[in-house]
């Protein structure tokens, strides 16, 4: 029973830490407006799907062919199959996660003819600014960007990085961004409750981008000054 | 047990023969569940027997004409295919019955 446990854990980690390599494909695409980063990643795990398929199907065909007779008309029988079909629904999620997003970036249009828009009022002054739909998406991915890549830069402190594996190095930064986000999107929504009547904007993406820019412009002060304080007391 | 291997491997044999002629659809797909279910039982036969190399000649055939995970190929490709695996289940029902 402990085995199962450890092997479900395994499988949700090694999904998670899938899903966040694949988001960051995804974010980079989109800051860059070149699709084609996803789109190799998704063309490379659906081949390595493929391989995986074949190899899976072959050492169950060995483990039929080299073992008694029961195992073999079990295997036959059913095995085979039952085997096959449940490896593949574990590996399913690995292809169809780059494929959501090669979905969601080809809904997306990179080349907006109206990138940002005045809005005038009667005497000709500026009152409000429309940004375009990819401008706003780029921001939204420029910020997230900035702020993981700034998590990241935190394991530059010994106690940050202790006791860490590799995997913790991507999954840690994209944690600690979910949670500052509950926590400053509660904080925000309040006030935006408070002063527009509102918890969110119509864009959610604008409240986003608010939330990220200040994340980002937080942890590009805090974390030098961490780093140097850190250095002073000797704690480094 | 050496009687009914001999008749397997005939049997997929001659069946495999037929498979140069030109029959319905439904003939390559029962070939395909009968190549690899026979294939299949006669390389693990073979591979209790300690004869290893046949064992994994006829694997690989097995594979090859397995319904799960379908190997497409064109008639033309599969013409030799047929011939040389045709020839391979005579070849080993003669050396069974030899033994």
């Amino acid at each position: 029973m402990e085995v199962i446990l450890y092997i479900t854990f395994a499988y949700i980690g090694i999904l998670f830490l899938w899903f966040v390599v694949c988001l960051l494909a995804f974010v980079t695409s989109v800051v860059l407006k070149r699709a084609f980063l996803i789109n190799s990643l998704a063309n490379i795990a659906g081949t390595v799907y493929g391989v995986l398929q074949v190899i899976i199907y072959l050492y169950l065909f060995f483990i039929m062919i080299t073992n008694g007779f029961l195992w073999f008309l079990f295997m036959l029988i059913i095995g085979l199959t039952l085997f096959n079909v449940i490896f593949n629904l574990l590996q399913l999620p690995f292809a169809l996660i780059p494929a959501f997003f090669v979905v969601k970036i080809e809904e997306m249009d990179f080349d907006d003819k109206v990138t940002t828009a005045e809005i005038l009022d009667d005497k000709g002054k500026v009152v409000g600014v429309i940004e375009g739909d990819s401008t706003i998406n780029r921001r939204l991915a420029k910020y997230f960007l900035g702020t993981y890549f700034l998590y990241l830069a935190s394991f530059i402190f010994p106690a940050e990085r202790e006791g860490l594996s590799v995997f913790s190095f991507i999954i840690k930064p994209f944690t600690g961004i979910v949670f500052s986000t509950i926590f400053l999107g509660l904080i925000y929504s309040l006030f935006r409750k408070i002063k527009y009547k509102s918890f969110f904007p119509e864009d959610k993406r604008i409240f986003f981008i608010k939330i990220w820019k200040f994340l980002f412009f937080f942890n590009l002060i805090f974390f030098p000054l961490l780093f140097v304080l850190s250095i002073m007391t000797n704690t480094y | 047990m050496k009687e009914p291997l001999k008749i397997i491997n005939i049997v997929l044999g001659v069946l495999l023969l037929l498979a140069i002629l030109p029959f319905p659809y439904g003939y390559y797909t029962f070939l395909r569940l009968a190549v690899f279910i026979g294939g299949s039982f006669l390389a693990h036969q073979l591979y209790q027997r300690e004869s290893i190399g046949w064992a994994v000649v006829l694997a690989c055939i097995a594979i090859l004409f397995n319904p799960l995970i379908p190997v497409y190929l064109s008639r033309e490709a599969w013409f030799p295919i047929d011939l040389v695996s045709s020839g391979i289940f005579f070849y080993i029902g003669k050396l069974s019955s030899k033994e």
